[in-house]
C-alpha cells in the first residue's frame, strides 16, 4: 500500500490506477509515465525499501547486543565512521590527486564507507575485549562520534568548496539516481546479511537476560557478538555509502516494533522490523518528495522529523515500556 | 518430574579462584577441595566480601580458575562443549532480567533453549518440561503475566523455574533469597528442599540466610579467613564451628535454638 502511494505521488502525479498497472508489468498508455515510473520512481522505491529494512535491523540488533534502548547505527559512531571514510575520500583527494568519475567514483565511495565503517566497528569490537561494560562502549561510540564528526570539520576547513558541496550534499542523504546494477549490489549484500540474522534469533533472545545467564544456557557470547557487530558494520557501511547517513531510522524502527508487538521476541521482532522499517522508509520518503509540489526535501530531514515525534509519543503513551 | 538423572559426580581440586589480569592476579581462595555425588541441598555461607559468590560462579563455569580443575562425572570443565555443560549445571544469578518484555512462560522456556533447534522450536518434550516447571514453583497461574509486572518473589520463583526447564543435575543460585522477606525465603528454602528429595537435583546456593541454612541444608560450605570448611550441617553447628565465624561481640549463635541471639 504504502510502497504503491510512494511510487504515484512526486512532482508528476501518475493516478494509483496506473501505477498498480506497472508493479503488475502492463505497459502504460502514457509514455512519459512509463519512464517516470520505470527510471526514477521505481529504482528509488526499491533503495527506500532496502534502506529502510537494514537500518532498522541494525538497529534492533545493536539495541540487543548492547541492551541498550539508545543504541543505534548512528550513536555507536558506526554511522559517522562511515562518513570519515567519505569525508576522506572526497575532501582528501586534492592532497593525493585522484581523481576518478562516475561509476568508479561511485565504487570508491561505497569502499571508503565500508572501510570507516568497519574501522571504528573494529575499534569498538578491540575496546570490548577489553572493557566488558556495554554502557561504557556505549560511551566510548558517543566519543568516536564526536571524534569524527570533529575531524570531518578539520577536513572541510581545509578543501575546496567545491568537493565541500559535494560532500555535504552527499551528506545530506540522497536515494534516488541508483541505477539497477547498484541496487543489485544492495539487495544481494544486505540480503545475505538480513539472512545470516535468521541464525541468530534464538542467542539474540538469550542476551536479553543477560550475558551470564545466555552462556550458563549454553550461547556461545563471543562468537555472537562478533558476528552480529560485523554484520552490523556492512549493512550500515554499504547503506551509508550509497544514500548517505540516515539518521533516526535505526533507532525508531526497533521501538515502533516493541511498542506495536508488545513483545522482546527477536522471532516476532526481526520479521516486524523489516517490514516497518521499510514501510516507515517509504513513508518518509513519500513525505520528502512533498506531494503536489515539484520541491524535494533531504530525506535525512524527514526522518528525524518523523521519527523523534512517534518514539516520544510512543514511550509517553506506554508507561511501563521497556527493550 | 521424573528426570533421567541418575548419578552425579563433582569434583573439585586445588581449586583456585580470584580474578586476574594481565599484570596482577588477586586469590580469593585456594586449594579447594570439594565432593559432590549425591542429591543434597548445599549452602555456601560465609561473611561479605570472602568470595561466596566467586566460588560460586566458578563452580558454573562463568569466570575462569586461576588453577586447578573442576570436573563432573570424570571429564574435565573445559573438555565439556558450551551447550554439553549447559545441560549439567543452571543457574539464578542476583541480576534479574530486566527491560525485557518477556511473558512467566516464555522466560521458564529459555531453560529449554539448551535442547531445542536453531529456530528455538518447542517438541511436546519441551513443553512438558517448562509447564512441570511451573507446576513445581507454584507459578502456573502466572504464565502468561509478563514478567516485568511481577513481585521480586514471584520472579525469582519464575527464575528457578527457568533453571529448571533446564533440566540440569546440579542447580546453583546465587543469593536467591536476597530481596526476600522471611515468608517467601522460608517458601524458596522448601521448595529447593523439594528438588533435593523428590526430584533429586542438587542444589548449591550462596546465602547470606544462616538460620535457614542451619535448619534446611543438608551441608554447609562456611568460607572464612582463606579458608573453607564442608561437612554436614549438623557437623558444622556440634563442632562449633557457625559460632567461630559469626559470633562477634554483638551477637552469638545458640546451638540449641539454632539462632542468632544478642548477647
Amino acid at each position: 500500500m504504502m510502497w504503491l502511494v510512494n511510487i504515484s505521488l512526486g512532482s508528476v502525479d501518475i493516478p494509483l490506477g496506473e501505477t498498480l498497472k506497472f508493479l503488475l508489468l502492463q505497459n502504460l498508455e502514457n509514455d512519459t509515465w512509463q519512464i517516470i515510473l520505470e527510471s526514477l520512481r521505481f529504482p528509488k522505491s526499491l533503495t527506500v525499501i532496502i534502506v529502510g529494512m537494514g537500518l532498522s535491523v541494525a538497529g534492533l540488533l545493536m539495541q540487543t547486543l548492547f541492551r541498550n534502548p539508545m543504541a543505534g547505527p548512528s550513536v555507536l559512531g558506526i554511522s559517522s565512521g562511515a562518513s570519515l571514510g567519505v569525508a576522506f575520500f572526497l575532501m582528501g583527494s586534492t592532497w593525493w590527486g585522484i581523481s576518478v568519475a562516475g561509476w568508479g567514483m561511485q565504487m570508491s565511495i561505497v569502499l571508503s564507507a565500508i572501510v570507516g565503517a568497519l574501522g571504528v566497528l573494529g575499534l569498538i569490537l578491540l575496546l570490548s575485549y577489553k572493557i566488558k561494560n556495554t554502557l561504557s562502549i556505549l560511551i566510548i561510540g558517543l566519543m568516536l562520534s564526536a571524534l569524527t564528526s570533529s575531524v570531518i570539520s578539520v577536513l572541510s576547513y581545509f578543501t575546496t568548496s567545491q568537493k565541500l558541496q559535494q560532500y555535504i550534499f552527499w551528506g545530506f542523504g540522497n536515494v534516488s539516481n541508483l541505477t539497477y546494477n547498484e541496487l543489485a549490489f544492495l539487495y544481494t549484500s544486505v540480503g545475505i546479511g538480513l539472512f545470516m540474522v535468521l541464525f541468530f534469533l534464538k542467542p539474540l533472545n538469550s542476551l536479553l537476560l543477560g550475558e551470564n545467564l545466555a552462556q550458563s544456557m549454553g550461547v556461545n557470547i563471543r562468537l555472537t557478538q562478533n558476528t552480529i557487530l560485523i554484520i552490523v558494520g556492512v549493512i550500515v557501511g554499504i547503506l551509508t555509502a550509497f544514500v548517505g547517513p540516515i539518521a533516526f531510522i535505526g533507532l525508531a524502527v526497533p521501538h515502533i516494533a516493541r511498542l506495536v508487538f508488545k513483545t522482546s521476541n527477536h522471532k516476532v521482532l526481526f520479521p516486524a522490523v523489516i517490514l516497518l522499517g521499510s514501510i516507515v522508509m517509504l513513508f518518509c520518503d513519500t513525505l520528502a518528495q512533498l506531494p503536489f509540489s515539484e520541491q524535494v526535501i533531504p530525506i535525512n530531514a524527514v526522518t528525524s522529523l518523523i521519527g523523534a515525534p512517534l518514539v516520544i509519543l510512543l514511550i509517553v503513551k506506554q508507561k511501563n515500556y521497556s527493550i | 518430574m521424573n528426570l533421567s538423572v541418575t548419578h552425579i559426580d563433582f569434583q573439585t581440586s586445588h581449586l583456585s579462584i580470584g580474578y586476574s589480569t594481565r599484570k596482577e592476579s588477586l586469590e580469593v581462595l585456594s586449594d579447594i577441595n570439594l565432593s559432590v555425588n549425591q542429591p543434597e541441598l548445599i549452602a555456601i555461607i560465609g561473611k561479605n566480601g570472602v568470595g561466596k559468590s566467586t566460588l560460586l560462579r566458578t563452580l558454573a563455569g562463568l569466570q575462569p580458575a586461576l588453577s586447578g580443575t573442576i570436573e563432573i562425572n570424570g571429564k574435565l570443565n573445559h573438555k565439556y562443549t558450551p551447550l554439553h555443560w549447559a545441560q549439567m549445571i543452571a543457574v539464578v544469578l542476583t541480576e534479574v532480567p530486566q527491560n525485557n518484555d518477556f511473558t512467566v512462560y516464555e522466560m521458564v522456556a529459555f531453560g529449554r533453549q539448551t535442547y531445542t533447534n536453531w529456530l528455538d522450536q518447542h517438541t511436546i518434550q519441551d513443553r512438558e518440561k517448562i509447564n512441570e516447571a511451573l507446576d513445581i514453583t507454584h507459578t502456573l497461574e502466572l504464565s502468561q503475566k509478563r514478567f516485568a509486572e511481577l513481585s521480586d518473589g514471584q520472579r525469582q520463583k519464575v527464575m528457578i523455574a527457568r533453571a529448571l526447564a533446564q533440566d540440569t543435575p546440579i542447580i546453583m543460585l546465587d543469593e536467591p533469597t536476597v530481596h526476600l522477606d522471611i515468608h517467601h525465603s522460608m517458601e524458596i528454602f522448601v521448595l529447593f528442599q523439594k528438588l533435593v528429595r523428590k526430584h533429586q537435583k542438587t542444589v548449591i546456593l550462596t546465602t547470606h540466610e544462616i538460620g535457614l541454612s542451619v535448619k534446611l541444608a543438608d551441608v554447609l560450605w562456611v568460607i572464612d579467613q582463606g579458608k573453607i570448611f564442608t561437612d554436614e550441617t549438623q557437623q558444622i553447628v556440634q563442632n562449633q564451628i557457625i559460632s567461630k565465624v559469626f559470633d562477634t561481640d554483638l551477637i552469638r549463635f545458640n546451638t540449641e535454638t539454632m539462632n542468632f541471639e544478642y548477647r
